[in-house]
């Protein structure tokens, strides 16, 4: 664990601009969360972003804390606030600012067209992420096979992911993975 | 706004900052998988603080804006209840609590990763998190998937591979599609 002030800037730095470019939500900037962490800066291994990715995603509250657990990792309790303060702050401030002008463009044809041209580049970012957590996470056929049927009933139902990832967590315990 | 007759609110009180914090700390700690989900059920089903109409209309902002849906969530409907102070409630309800918990969670991580049995259960764990992103990846994409509307899929595709395949960074990829995507999206607004 790192504890200067330049490490502290880096992680602010890092997240405040993944703040920023995080069309779609939290989750459609973990591909550049992982080539961050893991190949650029070295923060991580592979398996340790995958781990870090399942504990976010497997934990209660918003799927964004993934940051908070890269910001622990790096620098402890001030990388992990850091860290979470650098991926709400500015888009926070953002939201704040234009949700009072919004509804003046109601009808706007550039709102119209900023809105529907964005959801598909949002879907191919969650996708990414998908692929990119797939391939840390998954090292053997059935791991691959657990990740597919997982997506099929997501895909297919509304059951709670809990029991899914209660299910997947048991077959690892068992040594099956 | 004029109000339609479907969207004639429920009788409506101005929520004290105090409740306003306590409700996104209970979103916070009780959304499980999707926090935007409970926020919906607290702020419409069972406050009703808002309408479902003013709900949808806040939601689709919410994920327009860049940043983490569920956080533009509070601070949006913070601020329409409270103002600024409400937004730094709502906020401050949604963060607080889970930022502890995952600093404790980050500790536990940090003390006992590496024993085997836990490295085996996170193993299965993050395998099944990969799927859950694929099928809700899927799950957004089936909208797009209309009878001669090519454009969508094509976008959608182009961006997976560009970020998740070539691994191109994220502000690379997003400054080439995302103008080409509004383009498009442009040529066919009303």
């Amino acid at each position: 664990m790192r504890l200067d002030a330049g490490t502290l800037l880096a992680i602010a730095a890092h997240f405040g601009l993944l703040s920023l470019l995080a069309v779609g939500g939290g989750n459609a900037t973990v591909p550049e969360m992982h080539r961050h962490a893991v190949e650029v800066a070295h923060w991580m291994t592979d398996r340790q972003f995958a781990d870090i990715f399942a504990i976010a995603q497997a934990a209660p509250g918003p799927n964004f804390l993934i940051s908070t657990l890269i910001g622990y990792q790096v620098a402890g309790i001030p990388g992990a606030v850091v860290a979470t303060l650098g991926m709400c702050g500015p888009s926070s401030v953002l939201a704040y600012y234009v949700s009072g002008t919004w509804d003046r463009f109601k009808y706007a044809r550039w709102r119209i067209a900023t809105q529907n041209g964005l959801i598909p580049v949002s879907v191919g970012l969650i996708g990414a992420s998908g692929v990119i957590v797939a391939q840390a996470a998954d090292h053997t056929v059935l791991a691959y096979a657990i990740t597919a049927v997982t997506a099929v009933i997501t895909y297919f139902t509304r059951l709670n992911p809990v029991w899914l990832f209660v299910a997947a967590g048991l077959l690892g315990f068992a040594g099956l993975i | 706004m004029p109000e339609t007759p479907e969207s004639i609110p429920p009788p409506r009180k101005v929520p004290s900052l105090w409740n306003l914090f306590i409700s996104f700390v209970t979103i916070s700690l009780l959304g499980f998988g999707g926090t935007l989900a409970w926020a919906r059920r607290m702020a419409v089903d069972e406050r009703r603080w808002m309408s479902a109409a003013e709900f949808n209309e806040v939601f689709a902002l919410c994920q327009f804006l860049p940043g983490p849906n569920v956080a533009n969530f509070a601070v949006v409907f913070g601020a329409r209840m409270r103002g600024v102070v409400g937004a730094i409630c709502t906020a401050g309800g949604l963060i607080v609590p889970s930022l502890i918990l995952m600093i404790v969670l980050g500790a536990l991580y940090a003390r006992y990763g590496e024993i085997e049995a836990l490295q085996r259960i996170l193993g299965g764990v993050s395998t099944a998190a990969a799927g859950l992103i694929l099928g809700t990846a899927a799950r957004m994409a089936q909208p797009l998937l209309q009878p001669r509307q090519w454009h969508g899929p094509v976008i959608a595709l182009a961006v997976l591979v560009a970020v998740g395949v070539l691994r191109i960074p994220l502000w690379w990829a997003l400054a080439i599609l995302i103008p080409l995507a509004i383009a498009v999206a442009w040529r066919r607004a009303p």
